[in-house]
């Protein structure tokens, strides 16, 4: 075989180059041109996460209140933090005999097998109605395999109390940080929470009030089931775990809090396995943000805890961390997404820079809005006017002032459903796309909250929050992760 | 048209550019709602925009026969 030395291959370029009428002058041109293009349409990833960060602040300045305390009330001396024992699911998992998700699962594919998108939702087939299925297997597959929702898997797998992957040499343990500044690092942290696909992200202060008082391990973590664990706060410095307790240094003061959006049209399709496999995809993008914005923490040289649904709620600490407001349905309101995204979080030691609380008069609003309570399946919403101080059921955590919805209703009616069902998320005036027209008309609610009634009335009679049949999302024009493309633009990207 | 633009007088030339806005604002609503896969909304903002439109111009043609 002949091999082509340098010189016979620069002659032979030339020769081409001649042939095609490519000039050397042509040549450096366009090569340079391609480099300049290049540059200057591909920003890179990092820049372009900081981008959309700075596009949400711009947006929310315009259109929020900020407030300088939390406006989250508690009894003092009366409230006590929750037992996670006893959450809706744990109390229904007990009583089967069996994690609630399996029946759940089971009565899911009895519906397939009678060619149902729900119990009782039809499909127009057996294969449809297998197709809506599949859709939730593909979905929640990582979710399920790794993390289980996060609920009882605290310091397990990839939510690791320790850092995983951080080579040795830059782990907290190793190197102190090299970076300490608040604004810096504050900076910082929420860009790499774009990156690995927070759409919002907001810091508050680690408060003992929303974490559990204890956790029952996960049937799927490598424990006996139903175990429990407390959640206690220590001065040490790194966090631990013992036999009994998982212990947070009181070192860590700031908790990360993350937004995963949920497309709209997807959840609209409720309760069927369509909707739940946005809410499972949601899960699985956040083992990516939680884990992914732990590592990088302890890369820095602080410590981190990921979290998903476990250690506490997610609700009150995203309210303090400024990401929205707590509605009638128990869940965040944001001004972005309304009801639709599922939360995460992250607790750290590294000094960052605290988010204000909210207020766009979404509270307000649920006061003369029922939407949720109204067409709520299971009728587990309150239908109260005004927020209380008493727990409805031994699932409800009392002495805060809010709404207390029948969890136990809820969680019957996703065993009953053989899916989990988000009516409230869909239906919620707040959970609209990114149209000027809603913008215009979250503005008028923030700033003309006597004219509450009658934008319920509007809603009502344009028929938004409608509940849509699952076939709807194969043809819908969606982005990345069913992200709106409409939305995606909003912020820049 | 530039004609009938100049034959216009201030007043009306002020209605008409108001009334163009607002329907130009419907048709956009129409649009987004659509987009959105908000039929009914769309729907209704068409409806709204159709009934602006005619008031608009039966509201112009009264107030010139008053003179």
């Amino acid at each position: 075989m002949e091999y082509m030395t340098n010189s016979r291959m620069d002659s032979a370029n030339v020769e081409r180059r001649n042939a095609e009428g490519l000039t050397r002058r042509a040549f450096i041109k366009s090569t340079l041109f391609g480099l300049t293009a290049t540059a200057a349409v591909l920003p890179n990833a990092l820049a372009a996460a900081e981008e959309k960060e700075a596009a949400f602040q711009e947006n929310r300045a315009r259109n929020v209140t900020y407030l300088e305390n939390s406006p989250l009330k508690i009894q003092e001396g009366v409230y006590k933090r929750y037992d996670s024992h006893m959450t809706a699911m744990n109390v229904l998992s007990r009583e089967l005999g069996e994690p609630w998700s399996t029946r759940v699962y089971a009565n899911g594919v009895q519906n397939v097998l009678n060619g149902k998108a729900y119990t009782d939702g039809p499909a127009s087939s057996v294969a449809e109605a297998r197709a809506f299925r599949a859709l939730q297997c593909g979905t929640d597959i990582l979710n399920m395999e790794l993390t289980r929702y996060g609920h009882g898997m605290e310091n397990i797998g990839q939510l690791s109390w320790r850092p995983l992957r951080v080579p040795k040499g830059l782990r907290p343990e190793d190197r102190p940080p090299d970076e300490t500044d608040p604004k810096t690092l504050t900076k910082k942290i929420k860009t790499m929470a774009r990156l690995v696909g927070a759409d919002l992200v907001g810091i508050g202060p680690v408060n003992p009030n929303w974490f559990y008082t204890r956790i029952q391990r996960n049937y799927a973590a490598p424990h006996p089931p139903f175990i429990t664990k407390d959640i206690t706060f220590g001065d040490i410095s790194t966090p631990t775990e013992t036999d009994t307790a998982l212990i947070i240094p009181s070192t860590f003061t700031r908790t990360i809090v993350m937004g995963i959006s949920l497309n709209r049209v997807f959840m609209q399709t409720s309760p069927s396995a369509v909707a739940n496999s946005m809410a499972e995809l949601g899960y699985t993008r956040m083992i990516v943000a939680v884990v992914g914005l732990s590592e990088f923490i302890r890369a820095l040289g602080y410590n981190a805890i990921p979290s998903m649904n476990g250690t506490g709620m997610s609700v009150p600490m995203a309210v303090e961390a400024g990401l929205g407001e707590v509605g009638r349905h128990g869940l965040l309101l944001t001004p972005e997404y309304g009801s639709a995204q599922r939360l995460c979080k992250v607790y750290t030691d590294m000094p960052l820079e605290l988010d204000k609380p909210i207020d766009f008069g979404a509270v307000e609003f649920c006061k003369t809005c029922k939407k949720c309570a109204t067409l709520c399946p299971a009728k587990a919403v309150s239908e109260d006017d005004e927020r209380q101080w008493e727990a409805r059921t031994s699932s409800n955590n009392g002495a805060a002032f809010k709404w207390y919805n029948d969890v136990m209703k809820c969680v019957r009616f996703w065993a009953y459903n053989g899916s989990t069902c988000a009516v409230c998320m869909a239906v919620c005036p707040f959970t609209k796309g990114a149209a000027w027209s809603h913008a215009a008309t979250r503005f008028a609610i923030d700033k003309m909250r006597f004219a509450d009634p009658a934008w319920v009335h509007l809603d009502d009679a344009f028929g938004f929050g409608e509940l849509r049949d699952s076939s709807v999302v194969w043809d819908m024009d969606m982005s990345t992760y069913a992200m709106d493309p409409k939305m995606v633009r909003q912020t820049k990207y | 048209m530039k004609e009938i633009i100049l034959r216009l007088n201030g007043k009306e030339l002020s209605f008409w550019a108001i009334w163009l806005v607002i329907v130009l604002l419907g048709l956009s609503l129409v649009v987004e709602s659509y987009a959105e896969y908000e039929a009914r909304a769309g729907i209704c903002f068409a409806v709204l925009t159709a009934v602006v439109a005619v008031l608009g111009i039966l509201l112009i043609r009264r107030w010139k026969a008053a003179g």
